[in-house]
């Protein structure tokens, strides 16, 4: 089974527009086509519901107006989204945020500054349904 | 509290005896006088009575002994008397037996009997009728009987053969007694023979005439004398012991003794066991016992009287002895009683008590001498209860001191247990100004002044106690330039006292009650803090001691508050710094935070430039990308240790304890540490035993442990070797990482392993970093229950050691 990273549609949810960016040409040099963008946590499942496909969500979790924790609560709360892939990418490395996300029922962390020479791997692992936890 | 001090006092008087009926001592006062009557009346009654009774028992005996003689004597001659009577009668008898047997008719007649001749009942009748003309002749003989020459019996007349003209009217007694001595029995007789002759030439005997004497006759004979009616019992008595009386057989010790041939009188007893006085004639010739007797009581009849008259004289005698006796007794007893009475209520205290004897006398003269002592011992007790009575005030007073003392020390105790437990000074002056009015005796008013920052006005903080009036007076700041006592004590920086009546005081107390005003300076060192003015209604209060005692609970205080004050000082210090550490931790986390965002765009872009993904870079922008890119991961390296710092001062750092194989760790780390001295002339080395046990510890934390020293060897090693070694020490493992490096000298030992500090390094050779690594890889190494080290010589190279504890399972193996 799996999504091929050049057949997956992939949301990434960062305020930081360049991290976005950086994102998004590692993705595309992954083979991901499809990258969906959301600046902020404002009414990320309803942008999220007027896709037709998404694959993955990339998350961070400290976000304008609505965290991390709580657009993933209600993303889990939809019959859609209920079994999504839901990472999440943030610059709080420590292990109590990480066990945290873990408990929240997200399927990996990533943590910030992310690795160009890893990410595109990690993400692959994670199309394949591998968890990725890493805080490095 | 003087109460108290009264009722001690008290106490000390009690010396003097309480007229207390249970506590008085038992005297033995009718024992005493008892004992001395009954000694005396006894010593009288024995003085009169012995002699009087050996003079009774004397006379007594003598009187008994007159009596005994005279009787035995009346009886002795009587019997004497009667024993020659009787031999008269004997004799008589005797005689009247010889003539009948020298008559011829008697010899013829007999000769005729003997040969039995014809005519022989002739003979015998002729015979007879003589015998019987004799025998009623004069009764002397009871029987006549005629006996050949061998004692056959030829003839026998008895008395009862008499005819009754002939023969004597016998009472029947008489007869009893002729009976008894009856011929046949040959016994209980007295007999008299006289031999019958043929002729009064020829010697041949033919037989012999027996007469038996007639008891009765002799029973009369001594029955006839008139005297013995008066004397007693007079009776003949046969060898045999049969009485001649009767024939009854009669024994008594003087019977006995007389027929054994002594002659015997004198006290006895009869044959009846009866005490008589007797006297004993023995007639051999008769073989008759002659016995006089009379019964003892009857012959001592007339000494009872003696003795009745003697025994009621004595007794008499007694009753009047044991009369003078009491009568004597009571005159030397009453005063000596009368004495000891005295004697005894002086012991009850009653030391007025005087003897009221007048006599002259050695008794008279004893009272004398007691009053006087009594008088002595009066003046000597007055004397001593006075003494008592001084020595109780004093001591009444010393008491009050020392218990006055006892309290103020107590208080002192309690106001500085109470204030070192108090922090917070308001509370704390609340605190002691009730302590200190509650403690201290007459305590009217208290109150606590503080000098002011400017140093010239003492401002009351706490009071308590007084009138309105006075709290209004006292609430006003003090001048330390004034007159007023608090301010004097603040001023010079001593206990100042104001006593009622000294000038300008009565102004300054203003209540009638107060009477004297104590300000005891409160100094710390030399600094005065302020003042404990005490208000006392009490005149006497505030003594050199009181004083003293009060300044000690002043200094307390003042200790008290300066730590009160430095306790809030310090707490808020604690606070601001506790709140600093936090917004310092809270800014290191944010910062860190913030910091990661560009720096994920600096790394990211900078590798995506390296990787060629927009295009390839020519040679210069290569290096310029990989500056940027190292500079980036360098700049998070130095964010990460910074927020582990933080998270282990917060206490928030958590190490994930597990077994680790210790030479696949240090392998891994190996490939990682290649990449350091890629371009330089090191070589990586690795000594690791075989057998290594494995370690209870955080691999993610050992690994950053073991890079950070072999990056630092590492940068401080241009050309040589760096060794990584593990060794088994105890339950330990040592891992150690050598280089051949520049060195450190001995005096950074300790440094190097403190927070950002470095080697003392020459300029311009200082290495990257904020020397966190060290510190952080110590506290690491600490967590784990190890330790790390560094020996080092400068130039030869230095040698870092961590130790790391096995684990329990490589332990138990």
């Amino acid at each position: 089974m799996g999504i091929q990273p050049k057949d997956a549609t992939i949301l990434v949810v960062e305020d930081n527009v360049q991290n976005f960016v950086l994102i998004t040409r590692l993705l595309a040099f992954l083979g991901v086509k499809k990258c969906e963008w959301k600046a902020s946590g404002w009414q990320v499942l309803e942008f999220a519901e007027s896709l037709p496909q998404i694959d993955l969500i990339l998350m961070d979790i400290f976000l304008p107006e609505e965290d991390g924790y709580h657009v993933h609560e209600r993303l889990r709360a939809h019959p859609r989204f209920m079994d999504a892939l839901i990472v999440a990418v943030t610059a709080d490395v420590s292990k109590s945020n990480m066990e945290r996300a873990r408990e929240a029922g997200f399927n990996g962390f990533i943590g910030k500054p992310i690795d160009p020479d890893r990410f595109p791997n990690q993400i692959r692992s994670i199309l394949q349904g591998e968890e990725i936890w890493d805080l490095e | 509290m003087s109460t108290a001090v009264v009722r001690s006092g008290d106490e000390l008087q009690m010396p003097a005896p309480q007229p207390d009926s249970k506590e008085r001592p038992r005297i033995p006062t009718t024992g005493m006088r008892g004992g001395l009557g009954r000694t005396l009346l006894t010593a009288f009654l024995v003085l009169a009575i012995v002699p009087l009774s050996a003079i009774t028992w004397y006379a007594t005996q003598r009187e008994r002994d007159d009596i005994q003689r005279e009787v035995t004597a009346k009886l002795s001659s009587v019997s004497a008397l009667l024993e020659l009577q009787i031999r008269q009668w004997v004799g008589e008898g005797a005689g009247d037996l010889r003539l009948m047997a020298g008559l011829p008719s008697v010899q013829e007649s007999a000769q005729a009997l003997i040969h039995k001749t014809s005519g022989e009942d002739t003979v015998r009748d002729s015979l007879a009728a003589q015998l019987r003309a004799l025998l009623a002749h004069d009764l002397v003989f009871s029987r006549l009987a005629v006996l050949d020459d061998t004692d056959q019996v030829l003839l026998s007349i008895g008395v009862e053969d008499l005819s009754p003209e002939q023969a004597p009217s016998y009472t029947p007694e008489q007869l009893a007694c002729l009976r008894s001595t009856s011929f046949e029995q040959n016994a209980g007789g007295l007999v008299a023979s006289q031999p019958i002759v043929a002729s009064p030439f020829d010697e041949g005997v033919l037989g012999t005439l027996v007469g038996w004497f007639n008891p009765c006759e002799l029973v009369s004979i001594i029955h006839t004398s008139a005297e013995l009616e008066t004397i007693g019992e007079v009776y003949l008595v046969h060898t045999d012991g049969r009485a001649l009386s009767n024939g009854q057989k009669l024994t008594s010790p003087g019977i006995e003794s007389a027929l054994s041939g002594e002659h015997m009188e004198g006290l006895n007893t009869n044959y009846a066991g009866v005490p008589v006085i007797g006297v004993y004639r023995w007639m051999p010739d008769l073989g008759l016992v002659l016995v006089a007797e009379q019964v003892q009581q009857e012959a001592f009849a007339p000494m009872d009287n003696v003795i009745a008259a003697v025994v009621g004289a004595t007794l008499g005698v007694a009753l009047v002895t044991a009369v003078i006796a009491a009568v004597v007794t009571r005159q030397i007893t009453r005063p000596i009683v009368q004495l000891t009475e005295s004697a005894l209520r002086i012991a009850e205290g009653d030391m007025a008590q005087r003897v009221p004897v007048k006599s002259r006398d050695e008794i008279g003269i004893l009272a004398y001498v007691f009053n006087r002592m009594a008088a002595e011992l009066k003046a000597l007790y007055d004397d001593l209860e006075e003494k008592v009575a001084q020595r109780t005030a004093l001591l009444q007073k010393a008491n009050y001191q020392i218990q006055r003392r006892a309290i103020q020390l107590g208080t002192t105790v309690e106001v500085s247990q109470a204030i070192t437990s108090i922090l917070e000074p308001d509370h704390l002056l609340r605190e002691v100004v009730q302590l200190v009015y509650d403690s201290f005796f007459s305590c009217y008013y208290v109150g606590i002044y503080l000098v002011d920052e400017s140093g010239k006005w003492a401002i009351l903080k706490e009071a308590t106690g007084g009138s309105e009036e006075v709290r209004a007076a006292k609430s006003k700041p003090a001048s330390l330039e004034g007159e007023g006592a608090v301010g004097q004590a603040a001023m010079r920086g001593e206990p100042c006292l104001v006593r009622c009546g000294s000038e300008g005081a009565e102004e300054t107390f203003l209540s009638p009650y107060v009477r004297v005003e104590a300000a005891l300076p409160l100094k710390m060192g030399n600094q005065i803090i302020g003042v404990l003015d005490i208000l006392s209604a009490e005149e006497e209060d505030f003594g050199t001691d009181d004083v003293s005692v009060l300044q000690n609970v002043a200094n307390q205080i003042a200790i008290a508050l300066e730590n009160a004050r430095t306790y809030i000082t310090e707490r808020e210090a604690a606070k601001r710094l506790r709140e600093l550490d936090q917004s310092k931790r809270r800014f290191l986390v944010n910062m860190s935070h913030e910091l990661r965002t560009p720096l994920t765009n600096i790394i990211g872009f900078s590798r995506l430039m390296l990787k060629g993904i927009g295009g390839p870079l020519n040679e210069q922008q290569q290096a310029d990308a990989d500056i940027i890119y190292h500079n980036g991961q360098h700049l998070l390296g130095l964010i990460n240790d910074l927020l582990d710092i933080s998270h282990i001062e917060a206490g928030m750092m958590e190490l994930e304890f597990r077994d680790v194989n210790l030479a696949d760790l240090i392998s891994s780390v190996m490939a990682t540490a290649s990449a350091l001295v890629r371009d330089k002339e090191v070589e990586l080395r690795q000594e690791i035993p075989p057998d290594l046990p494995t370690v209870e510890a955080d691999a993610t934390r050992i690994r950053q442990v073991l890079l950070r020293l072999l990056t630092n060897a590492a940068k401080f090693t241009q050309q040589g070797t760096i060794t990584v070694r593990t060794q088994m020490a105890d339950e330990q493992v040592l891992v150690s990482v050598s280089d051949t490096g520049w060195g450190i000298p001995s005096d950074d030992f300790d440094r190097i392993f403190q927070r950002f500090e470095q080697g003392n390094l020459e300029q311009g050779r200082r290495p990257n970093g904020a020397g966190l690594g060290l510190a952080l890889s110590r506290e690491f190494v600490e967590m784990h229950g190890g330790s790390i080290w560094v020996e080092s010589e400068v130039g030869q190279g230095s040698t870092f050691t961590f130790s790391l504890p096995i684990s329990q399972r490589a332990k138990s193996e």
